[in-house]
Parts: C-alpha cells; structure tokens; sequence
C-alpha cells in the first residue's frame, strides 16, 4: 500500500513539474507575439504616417498650383483668289501664320471660378498688324505681331444655389468661336453666342440663370447679358472729354436649351445695340440704333448616326439717326450714305451646314463637313472679330465651305478646306455706308483653299 | 422656315432616343470627371478594376457607350465653354 502511495505522489509531482514548464513556454510564446504586434502595429502606424506625408505632398503641389492651363497651337496657310465684278483677277496666295493660345483655368471656391486666354496670332516672319487687329473685338482674332492679346478673362460667380442656380460672369467673356463652329473646328462648344450674329472678344456683365433642376432639362438657361460696343474717354480720365460722342450700349436676352441628346442646342436670342458707332478715324459719330434678333438649332451625332447637323437664322433691324461720318471724303451713315433718312432698314441671314464623322478606325475617324450661309442686302451683325479671317458670315451674297479633318491623334488634327465667297452686295461686315449692287471693280468673289495643323491639349 | 421644323422632328425622335452614357455612369455611381482620361482608359483595361465598380456586370454595347461618356467628360477633356456654365 504504502508503495503505491509513493508511487503516485512521485507521479503527480513530475505531473506538475511537466505542468509548469509548459505554462512557461506557453507564456513565453505569448510575450513573444505580443512584441511581434506591438512591432507590427509600429511599422504600420510608420507606413500610415509616410503615406499621408506623401499625400499631403501632393494636395499642397494641387492647392499651389492656383492655375491650370491648357495648350491650343495652330499652324495654317491660306490662299486667297479674288474677282472683281468686272473680271479682274488677282491672287494672295502662300500666306502662312501661326496661333498660340494658352488657355487658362482656377477654381477658387465652390462658388467661384476664373477662366483666361491668351493668344499670340501673327503671320510667319511679318510683325505688321493686320488691319483692325488692335481694335477691341478683333484683338486676338486677327495676326498681329508676337505679343499676347487677352482673349478672354472672366469669373464666373455663383451668386446663389437654390433650385435656380444665379451666376454672374464679369469680365472679358466667352464670345468667339460659338455655335456651330466647333463642327469644323473639331471640339466642343466655345462660347456663349450663335456665332452667325456674335463673333468677337468683349467685355461685359453675363447673368445667367441656371434652369437645369426645375426643368430637368440639360442645358436650360436664360441669360441677360450687358456690354459696350464702344466707350468713350478721355486720354486724361479725370477731364472731362469735350468732345465726346455717346457710348455703345449692347443688352441681350438669350434663352439655351438641349434637346434630351447630348451636344444639341437651342438657341434664341434679342439683342439691342444703341448708340452704334462709325468708327471712322476723326469722324467717328453715334449713327444710329439696332435690334439683333437670332434662333439656332445644333445636334451632335444625331441619332447615333456620326452626324452633326446646324441651322441658324437672324434678323437686323437697323435705324439711322440720319448723322453721317466723313470717310474718304465721303458722307457715311448707318447703312446708307449721306442721308438723314431715319427709316428701319432690315436685314437677313441664315447659315446652316453638316459634318459627318467616317467610322474609318484605323485612319483615326476623319470627317467631313459642309457649311452654307446667305445675307441679304441690309444684313449686319457683330461678327468683326470672326472665326477666319473673311468673316464669311456676315457676307451680303452667300458663302459655301467644305472641309476635311483629319484626325492625328486625340489632341492633333489636320484640316483642308475651301471657301467660296459670292458677294452680291457691298460693304459685307460693315455697318457705314449704303450696300450696293456689286459692279465694276468691286469685290465680286473670294475664293480661300487652306491647310491647318491645329492641337488643343 | 422649313429647315428649322425638320429639326424639330429630329429633336422629337432623337428624345426617344437609348440610354445614354451619361445615365449608366449615374446609375453606377460614376463621375466622370473624378478621373483623366489615361486613367479612365486604365479602368477599362483591367477587369478587377471594372469589377470594383460594377462596369464588369455591364453587356459590351453598354461598357462602349460608357467608356466613351467617361473619356468624354474626364477631368481632362476638352469641356463646352459659356458664360455660367
């Protein structure tokens, strides 16, 4: 008996012994892991710290960088043909120019954000101004020499966010290059205006309210717009300019809307400009008052189709005051000559045209397009400061282009084009002076074959 | 004017028009802007990147007529310009 009682008690003892060195090694491996997590939980805080100094370098690069700008270079040679009425032919041919914009863009707040242009346009090796080129509308628009013109500079100012969004956009605005010109310029809409009746830098005061959420339509709007087509000063602001003639007012009412398509617009418009000016060197004189009237129509790649289509239409109704400038020794006023005539004198235009995109994947989808306008007697509008340099839309006869781009990669495409300008009354684009019958010496047809190379990156 | 009337039908046909790119990417959560076109382009080479964002469950036409939206309107191309906009 007492042999089995020793036997146990030496049992349960090495039991025990046995017992407690595994509790040792199982605490042992406990403190072990914990060290191996408290190690890990470092590194990973360590990694957590390094990323977020990496990502706080970043936001500071964005937050420092106030403006983002964007790269537009064309390259283009123009080759001009004229015809007089009486048959003469004479040539301008191999005119080459380049133009640079750098376009400009900073998102101060939510509720307020700037947008900037500015663009170098000369001929090659040629540092002379192009006639007009430094008046105000045409500045940027026309070659001048290698200085930069401000082309655009405004801020767009969102005065409220309720269910009508208000802003108000102050400064050089988005005015050149509007529908339908971005079909042959291939890219999207550039500016506020129908480019048939609008086509220019100016400054002004846009109101725009935002009618997107109440009407679940894209692109509702409605705009009131107020600019100067001329204002008077003194060299001397603080003295008063004796001479003066009165300023320019122009005051618009435009109503946008798409049409469920992406890339479609429509467009109606009023326009009243008093106070018009001659702009006649050391005669310049108010001549008289108009009305702008304008509806357009625009649908990018209608249906799925590859096609783009447009149609505008517009209406001036001009009235003289019956004052004249002297030009060239002549007597000029609103339309007509001299004359104190103060009757309405009404004109029209409608230009309208189609681009179709080829699906040709492997030569990059080129496109072509069509593009036909026709003014009548009376037509005068704001297109001075145009597109191209012959303003074919403000052309009293009629104006057929067709062109084909070709695309080089995303951001380069190459254009050929021809323009076809029958001119069947005089003074196209001007307000001074009575349009006549074509006749004699008189410019009869503009011929223009070109070639561009354009990037927008 | 008779051009302008033609148009107007086109705009009526066109309203019934399918679903547009811009209504997927809605549904879908995606904003198109939140990204440049490289990296939209990056997206739809990558099946787990697709997968991430529901864009893998979509028929080809659909992934098509969203890539297209999406690179259309990515933070980096060329946006429609006027006043308010």
């Amino acid at each position: 008996m007492k042999t089995i009682i020793k036997s146990s008690l030496i049992a349960s003892m090495f039991a025990l012994s046995l017992s407690a060195n595994t509790i040792d090694d199982l605490s042992k491996q406990i403190d072990s892991l914990q060290l191996e997590l408290s190690q890990l939980k470092s590194s990973q805080l360590d990694g957590d710290d390094e990323l977020e100094e990496r990502i706080d370098e970043i936001e500071t690069a964005i937050l420092i960088d106030k403006i983002k700008f964007t790269l537009e270079f064309r390259t283009r040679v123009d080759n001009f043909n004229f015809k007089t009425a009486n048959g003469i032919v004479s040539h301008d041919n191999n005119i080459w120019s380049n133009r640079l914009r750098l376009n400009m863009k900073s998102k101060i707040d939510d509720n307020m954000k700037f947008n900037g242009r500015l663009t170098m346009n000369k001929n090659w090796s040629d540092s002379n101004l192009n006639n007009f080129a430094n008046m105000d509308p045409m500045q940027a628009r026309r070659p001048a020499n290698s200085g930069i013109f401000v082309e655009r500079a405004y801020v767009d100012w969102v005065i409220t966010r309720d269910s009508i969004p208000i802003i108000l956009t102050l400064g050089r605005q988005p005015s050149s290059d509007g529908p339908s010109h971005q079909f042959k310029d291939n890219t999207v809409r550039k500016s506020t205006y129908s480019a048939l009746s609008f086509d220019g830098a100016a400054d002004g005061i846009v109101l725009t309210m935002n009618l997107q959420e109440v009407s679940e339509v894209d692109g509702m709007a409605v705009r009131i717009g107020y600019g100067k087509g001329y204002q008077d000063h003194s060299n001397k602001s603080y003295l008063v300019n004796q001479n003066s003639i009165d300023d320019s007012n122009v005051l618009g009412l435009f109503f946008d809307t798409g049409l469920v398509q992406e890339g479609s617009l429509l467009q109606i418009s009023a326009v009243s400009a008093t106070d018009v000016v001659s702009n006649v060197e050391d005669s310049n004189k108010n001549i008289g008052d108009m009305m702008l009237y304008t509806a357009m129509l625009e649908f990018t790649n209608i249906v799925d189709s590859n096609l783009d289509i447009f149609a505008h239409y517009a209406v001036s109704k001009v009235k003289p005051n019956g004052i004249s400038s002297e030009n060239n020794g002549e007597k000029v006023g609103f339309l007509q000559n001299d004359s104190k005539s103060k009757k309405q004198l009404t004109g029209s235009a409608y230009w309208f045209g189609a681009r179709y995109t080829m699906p040709i994947k492997s030569m990059n989808n080129p496109r072509i397009g069509l593009e036909y306008n026709h003014g009548n007697k009376n037509w005068f509008s704001f297109t001075q400061g145009s597109n191209d340099l012959t303003n074919k839309l403000a052309t009293r006869g009629s104006a057929t282009e067709v062109y084909y781009i070709q695309p080089i990669n995303r951001y380069a495409h190459i254009r050929l084009g021809m323009q076809m300008i029958d001119y069947d009354y005089t003074g196209s684009g001007s307000q001074i002076g009575l349009p006549t019958k074509v006749s004699d010496t008189e410019l009869d047809k503009l011929n223009n074959y070109y070639l561009q190379f354009n990037l927008a990156y | 004017m008779k051009i302008f009337r033609i148009l107007l039908a086109l705009s009526i046909v066109v309203s019934l028009s399918l679903a547009s790119g811009k209504d997927i990417a809605v549904n879908l959560g995606l904003n198109a802007s939140s990204k440049a076109i490289t990296q939209w382009e990056k997206v739809f080479n990558q099946t787990r990147k697709m997968k991430k964002l529901g864009i893998d469950t979509l028929s080809d036409l659909d992934k098509n007529v969203l890539k297209k939206y999406l690179i259309n309107h990515a933070a980096d191309s060329d946006h429609p310009e006027a006043a308010g906009m």
